[in-house]
């Protein structure tokens, strides 16, 4: 019988890192995620392991590359207006090809913004975030289980590319309570011949993400491209709910699919044929599967809690034919299900 | 060369054997192969991590048959400060311009001296931004032309150059800050023996150590490279007084071993 | 033994192609044997090169060594007396 307990999002997210093999965190008090370095404060040291309150996000992020430098499996969490600051970081990771895990717990922006949730920083987060020909997966937890499984996900595929890996969520999935299955750890981490460990008994390793001479730069891109290209092929994750015979198909993640899916349930009880698209990788997003319910003359309705970001990459998907609708909440305001089937209901 | 002679001078062996990418009498040249004497002295082949940091410092890992690695401006002390925590027998030390220690870089260097990392920190102070031609450092003394500051640095526009070693070493964190200068072989022999501790220290895991290193950098200056020595003795000395601003007890100690 | 044979016994050594020729070495060493050469190397400068009338006096301080930024002298001792060869 596995073990279950009540766990908040941000704790889950904690605990499946230390289940993945985490071995050094990195960190600074940002709301909503102050719970998450705490817990850490506490099991990392009782494990072991490497745990440091840095001087600022800025601080936390150099150390995660130093950490992951020589081998280690690190991570830091933030909220929004930290991610900002850790774009500097994070490009130099990508350009090293560091592996990392980065965890984004957002609020309500731009500025200092409001400490509710939200999801404006999908646009920053998919797109790489920083400077350069870069992308992060990013993996969208829609539950707690999910907070410690793709938390668990990340570290893995982000050794797998050699590339930070990001976990995105909102503020109220990190304070949300629920049971969760505690997943068996780790046992045995992968080996990095590249990390830099003390050049004993081996030719001296070099991280780094510059090119001495100019012309052998653009040979180092084209290794990242191919990099990103695979993982579009190969790292797309979503769920589909009732989609088999739906005239409408809803689009959301994390938070806001929560609510999408209420409104769903609303819906197929008024014999709406309502279906659900969860990316559960907002990059690579799953364009396909939209793409092919476009094809089947689908209605879509984006449901996301900013200005409109996500229903951007629903577009690309779904081409100029089909209706999409936007319906959303920002500013730190939870997105509800009423709202969502009030579209649903315009569309039929 | 024959059987009785004895090279008492060469490259250290744990340097790659190269030219180097400095202008003609850069004290940076003279500040990596100190460096590359302690690293050798102290037979730190198989533990040492160098950090290149962003200006004349980038190349940094080329020159050392060391692990390296690169570092965004003004953080190396806070990837030394994580190498350091994850693998504590690895010896990590980074050399810094002023652009990137005293600048950008001002909160990673006084946290991790407040923390007292147990890292080793060279900072190479020349006044000027040497690799991007010249601008405005936190160090640019009064008055001292700069591309960005063309009538001179004044104090109502740019303030005042900074004094790190003596602020470090306000801090509880270090071990040991030194200021030493490369302009003359009497002050390059003490620099060395200075560099050469803050290793040390960091070895014997006694805390924080940082050596500012005075450094001619004769282009920015605007005088030949033989004049360059003169330069620092008028200009920048009476700025940057040389001499030890922090020295711990356990490294007193470690220095009564010195052979010469 | 002469004092004019003990300065045959140490000698300098500079790789031409790493000097810039910044002219430390020559204004540190106290004997002045350090001239500039007629030639110039790959960088494409009057590199620095002992003076050769003057190459027997050289005392082995190594003032030059520690002061060029770019490694490019190494300095030899040698007891050659013993020997009764000079290198």
């Amino acid at each position: 019988m596995p073990e279950r307990t009540l766990m908040g999002g941000n704790i889950a997210v904690a605990e499946g890192a230390i289940l993945a093999g985490c071995q050094a965190y990195f960190g600074y008090p940002i709301t909503p995620q102050n719970d998450l370095l705490e817990h850490m404060a506490r099991r990392m040291p009782a494990e072991g392991r490497v745990f440091l309150q840095t001087e600022s996000e800025l601080a936390a992020i150099n150390m995660v590359y130093g950490a992951a430098a020589v081998g280690f499996r690190a991570m830091t969490s933030t909220s929004s207006p930290g991610f900002s600051l850790q774009q500097e970081g994070i490009s130099y990771m990508a350009g090293a090809e560091m592996p990392a895990v980065i965890v984004n717990i957002m609020r309500a922006g731009p500025g200092l913004g409001n400490i509710g949730g939200a999801q404006g920083d999908y646009m920053q987060c998919t797109r790489g975030g920083g400077h350069g020909d870069y992308y992060l997966i990013n993996l969208a937890p829609s539950t707690v289980q999910e907070m410690m499984d793709l938390t668990m996900l990340a570290f893995d595929l982000a050794d797998k590319y050699r590339n930070p890996v990001l976990v995105v969520a909102d503020g109220f999935l990190g304070q949300v309570m629920e049971s969760v299955i505690i997943r068996d750890r780790v046992k045995k981490l992968p080996e990095k011949k590249w990390a830099i460990t003390g050049a004993k008994g081996r030719p001296k390793n070099l991280i780094n993400s510059f090119e001495m001479n100019p012309i052998d730069h653009p040979k180092r891109i084209k290794l990242l491209l191919d990099k990103f290209e695979k993982m579009r092929r190969n790292e797309v994750r979503y769920e589909a709910l009732n989609t088999e015979d739906a005239d409408i198909i809803l689009v959301a993640y994390g938070s806001a699919a929560r609510s999408a899916i209420s409104a769903m349930t609303m819906g197929r009880s008024n014999k709406l044929r309502v279906g659900l698209i969860r990316p559960i990788t907002l990059f690579p997003f799953p364009y396909q599967p939209l793409a092919d319910l476009a094809d089947r003359g689908c209605k879509f309705v984006v449901a996301e809690m900013s200005g409109g970001q996500m229903v951007e990459d629903v577009r690309i998907a779904v081409g100029n034919q089909n209706e999409i609708k936007l319906v959303n909440s920002y500013g730190g305001v939870p997105l509800e299900a009423d709202p969502i089937f009030e579209a649903i209901d315009l569309l039929m | 060369m024959n059987d009785y002679d004895s090279v008492i001078f060469a490259r250290p062996d744990i340097m790659v054997d190269r030219a180097t990418h400095f202008c003609p009498g850069c004290g940076h040249g003279i500040i990596q192969r100190l460096v590359g004497e302690a690293l050798q002295e102290l037979d730190l082949h198989e533990r040492a991590i160098c950090i290149g940091s962003i200006g004349c410092t980038v190349t940094a890992y080329e020159y050392y048959k060391v692990d390296g690695m690169e570092a965004p401006h003004g953080r190396a002390p806070a990837v030394a400060t994580a190498i350091k925590r994850c693998r504590p027998d690895l010896v990590p030390f980074a050399i810094q311009g002023d652009g990137d220690l005293a600048s950008i870089g001002t909160a990673e260097i006084v946290h991790a001296a407040a923390r007292g990392e147990k890292i080793t920190i060279i900072f190479a102070n020349n006044a000027t931004y040497g690799m991007t031609g010249g601008q405005l450092a936190p160090t640019t003394l009064m008055g001292m032309y700069t591309s960005s500051t063309p009538g001179g640095r004044n104090a109502e526009q740019s303030g005042f150059p900074i004094r790190m070693s003596e602020m470090l070493a306000t801090l509880d964190g270090p071990a040991y800050i030194a200021r030493v200068s490369v302009h003359n072989p009497a002050n390059v022999r003490k620099a060395g023996k200075a560099i050469e501790l803050a290793f040390r220290t960091q070895l014997a895991g006694l805390g924080f150590a940082m050596v500012e290193v005075l450094s001619m950098c004769p282009i920015n200056w605007k005088v030949e490279p033989v004049q360059a020595p003169d330069w620092m003795i008028a200009n920048m000395i009476p700025q940057f007084p040389l001499g030890e601003f922090k020295v711990m007890p356990g490294v007193a100690a470690l220095r009564k071993g010195d052979k010469s | 033994m002469l004092i004019s044979e003990c300065r045959k016994t140490n000698h300098i050594v500079i790789d031409k192609d790493k000097c810039k020729a910044c002219h430390y070495c020559i204004v540190v060493c106290a004997r002045e044997i350090i001239g500039t050469s007629k030639e110039i190397n790959r960088l494409g400068v009057n590199y620095a090169e002992v003076i050769p009338d003057k190459a027997h006096e050289c005392t082995g301080c190594k003032s030059c060594a520690i002061m060029c930024p770019d490694i490019a002298i190494s300095v030899i001792r040698s007891r050659a007396q013993e020997s009764g060869a000079i290198s």
